[in-house]
């Protein structure tokens, strides 16, 4: 399994928000770092086939995914950096909408998502409305959708934002255990979650790949990947 | 299987967050209250259906073309802006991003839409049905009950209308500039337009794509009755809501009777309606584009070069006039009210200004009417900015929210409307006419009263945009007693407005405690 990203390019008008992006990925877990603005979420909604590159290509196995987006998106999970939910619905009800259209069948469903519910930690709330639930357990929603169709391609957008301690390193064992033959793109603020779970390490800044690398070769001498990370950004753009 | 599967799951999971809201509940009350009005009792002083003061006694047939008529009219304008809103829920509450990473197809996707609005406006016309049926026995007119008679034109007249209203709605949805405030304006006036043009046929047989709303098929078979007890009756008048002609003749409609080409005229709207949602599923951007993105409105650098002369011109003066903290949020207020407006928008303002100055008294209402349609869009914003735009979490703890900002932004509205009817105030002022001026006075607190309170009401824009269009077409247009810019009727207005607000007040009061 390899996904191929090919001199990607994102405009909004005058805004070129990814530029000239070029990175091969196979199973492992990537981890995109790189400042507010610097465009990893619009490049994840390119890779998630939410929107399309203004020029270059994405290719899941071979297959241009502009093409042929469906390929990618029945094994895709996606959790998207500022998503929503139906506030009226429960959280069991929202899964099994989510998971219809994912092409899961009803009774694969329902025991996929007790199963989710239960290692999100959200089985006692899986009857409640969705309107009456805390940040960090819509977050886990959001993670259990993600998750619903077993993707062999997970995108996860800042995906412990709101989290408490506890659930963040629940998330990473989570996330640690699904790796293997999975392609896991994590786009985070949160150094450590990378240093501790990623294979590889992207740092982005104004929509231009910085360094694609190992997280101990990228750390190098340095004391943390945090200070690597400011280096690299730091260093990268023109001197005032 | 997986894609009836998917489309079953849209529409099941859309109808449940609709239906689990407490605006449906208190639609499905409107509903019923409305229902019971459509049968008036024989001294109520109004009748809801008269052909040429013709009114049927209330038997099951008459009930059934009275409620198939009347709720094929009201289904296709007040529902059609009820249930456009499921593509806009999936955009504002960003369910639509994880949507847009499945597989669903454009087309599952706009089928369960429009399936969730086909029933959302079906339990209205269910309701509307077994409200038919209560009536008749209440009214007490009749006693042969006939369930076929009922349910035959609700089945060939309102089905196919809704489905096709279930259709546009989406499709307006997808028109990036039908989908928001000015497709609520353009629908009115389309609707308006076709009602009028399937009308005018003096009960004579239409082709079945100028009677999408089935009036014409009932007028036909109504009209064919009354000419079989009085065949030397003309066809002067129709009165189709809640006119104040009462009944001069009543007779026994028997009912109707569908030929082939009636029913197969009716139910050609169904495919038609699957044909509107296959041209939406093509326009369908698969929510590429997030809401707001599309909303922003590029600043006319000509009005920001123009609203920066005028602000540094008139700045002591406006200090002075907006003294202390409140004219200060008042002035925030109307400043954000004007925020974004077109060049245009205050040229055509300006144009409609000079023809109040000018214009002769007979038409000054028109002309104020005229100056009054303008910024609907405007008004609309007030009371609801606060959730349209999120920022009730930083409007509602600051010190007196309702006393200060809430009035100043329903001040600034009655500014805004004093401003546009400036021209109509110094025409009245000029001829002496005081009643002039005080019409315009009371209007102009009427309509941004009547905005604060259903944007407080309601949480969104639509219900206003609905209400305004219908009295302002009813009034000003047509100079009934609804005229809200006529002098005569002040006291009538000021009343209403009093009421108004105060409904208002209570329903911020209410977000503020639920906050």
């Amino acid at each position: 399994m390899e996904l191929q990203i090919d001199g990607l390019d994102k405009r909004y008008g005058a805004v070129h928000a990814v530029r000239d992006f070029t990175l091969r990925l196979e199973p492992g877990i990537l981890g995109l770092l790189g400042p507010n603005g610097a465009g990893k979420s619009t490049l994840m909604r390119m890779l998630a086939t939410v929107t399309r590159p203004s020029s270059g290509a994405i290719r899941f196995n071979g297959s241009d995914v502009a093409k042929s987006p469906d390929e990618l998106r029945r094994t895709l999970g996606y959790l998207p950096q500022d998503f929503g939910i139906y506030p009226h619905l429960s959280a069991i009800e929202f899964l099994e909408y989510i998971g219809a259209l994912k092409g899961i069948g009803r009774r694969a469903l329902r025991g996929r998502i007790a199963m989710l519910l239960e290692s999100l930690n959200l089985a006692q709330a899986g009857s409640r409305p969705l309107g009456g639930f805390s940040g960090g357990m819509r977050q886990r929603v959001g993670i259990a959708q993600a998750l619903l169709n077993d993707p062999r391609l997970l995108i996860v957008d800042e995906p412990t934002a709101g989290l408490d301690p506890e659930e963040r390193v629940r998330f990473r064992t989570l996330l640690r255990d699904m790796a293997g033959e999975r392609i896991i793109i994590l786009s985070t603020h949160i150094c450590s979650d990378v240093e501790s779970l990623a294979t590889r390490v992207a740092i982005v800044d104004h929509g231009m790949l910085l360094a694609d690398e190992h997280p101990l070769k990228l750390v190098g001498g340095r004391a943390s990947l945090e200070e690597a990370y400011l280096q690299i950004v730091t260093g990268a753009r023109p001197a005032a | 299987m997986s894609r009836l599967w998917a489309i079953y799951s849209l529409t099941r999971a859309d109808l449940l967050e609709r239906t689990r809201r407490y605006q449906y509940v208190a639609t499905i009350a409107v509903t019923l209250l409305i229902g019971t009005l459509l049968v008036p009792a024989k001294n109520a002083g109004y009748e809801t259906f008269l052909i040429d003061g013709y009114r049927g006694i209330y038997n099951s047939a008459w009930i059934g073309a009275t409620f198939a008529i009347l709720a094929t009219m009201m289904l296709s304008l007040f529902a059609f802006y009820n249930v456009k809103s499921a593509v806009e829920r999936d955009r504002t509450t960003r369910v639509g991003e994880i949507l847009a990473a499945t597989p669903m197809t454009r087309f599952d996707y706009a089928l369960g839409k429009a399936l969730s609005n086909f029933l959302v406006l079906g339990s209205m016309a269910a309701i509307l049905f077994v409200v038919a049926i209560v009536m008749q026995f209440v009214r007490g007119e009749s006693d042969a009950f006939n369930l076929e008679q009922i349910a035959s034109p609700f089945a060939l007249v309102v089905l196919p209308t809704i489905a096709m209203v279930a259709a546009i709605a989406l499709l307006f949805e997808m028109i990036p500039w039908l989908c928001g405030s000015l497709g609520n304006v353009v629908y009115f006036f389309l609707w308006s337009w076709y009602l009028v043009w399937s009308f005018q046929s003096e009960a004579k047989h239409v082709p079945w794509w100028r009677d999408m709303l089935g009036g014409n098929l009932v007028m036909r078979q109504v009209w064919a009755a009354i000419l079989q007890v009085d065949p030397r009756a003309k066809l002067n008048s129709v009165e189709i809501g809640a006119g104040g002609e009462s009944a001069r003749h009543l007779f026994t409609f028997h009912g109707f009777a569908f030929s082939g080409s009636d029913v197969a005229e009716r139910l050609v709207w169904f495919p038609v309606a699957l044909g509107v949602v296959a041209v939406t599923a093509l326009l369908f951007d698969r929510f590429a584009k997030p809401a707001r993105t599309a909303e922003n409105t590029k600043r006319n650098a000509v009005v920001m070069r123009l609203q920066s002369a005028v602000a540094r011109l008139t700045s002591p003066l406006v200090d002075a006039l907006f003294i202390g903290d409140f004219g200060a949020i008042v002035l925030a207020e109307l400043r954000l009210l004007l925020r974004g407006l077109s060049f245009w928008w205050y040229a055509v303002a300006a144009g409609l200004l000079i023809f109040q100055l000018f214009a002769d008294a007979k038409v000054q209402s028109i002309a104020v009417g005229l100056a009054w349609i303008w910024p609907m869009l405007v008004w609309s914003q007030v009371g609801t900015r606060e959730a349209v735009c999120a920022t009730e979490q930083f409007i509602y703890p600051t010190l007196h929210p309702i006393r200060r900002q809430f009035v100043a932004q329903w001040l600034a509205g009655v500014l805004l409307a004093l401003a546009t009817a400036g021209g109509s105030l110094v025409h009245w002022a000029a001829a002496g006419n005081l009643g002039g001026i005080e019409g315009i006075v009371a209007g102009a607190i009427l309509v941004p009263t009547l905005a604060i309170a259903c944007g407080a009401l309601s949480g969104t824009t639509r219900l206003f945009e609905i209400a305004y269009l219908v009295l302002w077409y009813i009034g000003p247009m047509n100079r009934t007693t609804f005229d809200f810019t006529q002098g005569a009727y002040a006291p009538e207005f000021m009343a209403a407005s009093v009421v108004l607000f105060a409904m208002a007040v209570g329903a911020r009061k209410l977000r503020l405690l639920h906050a």
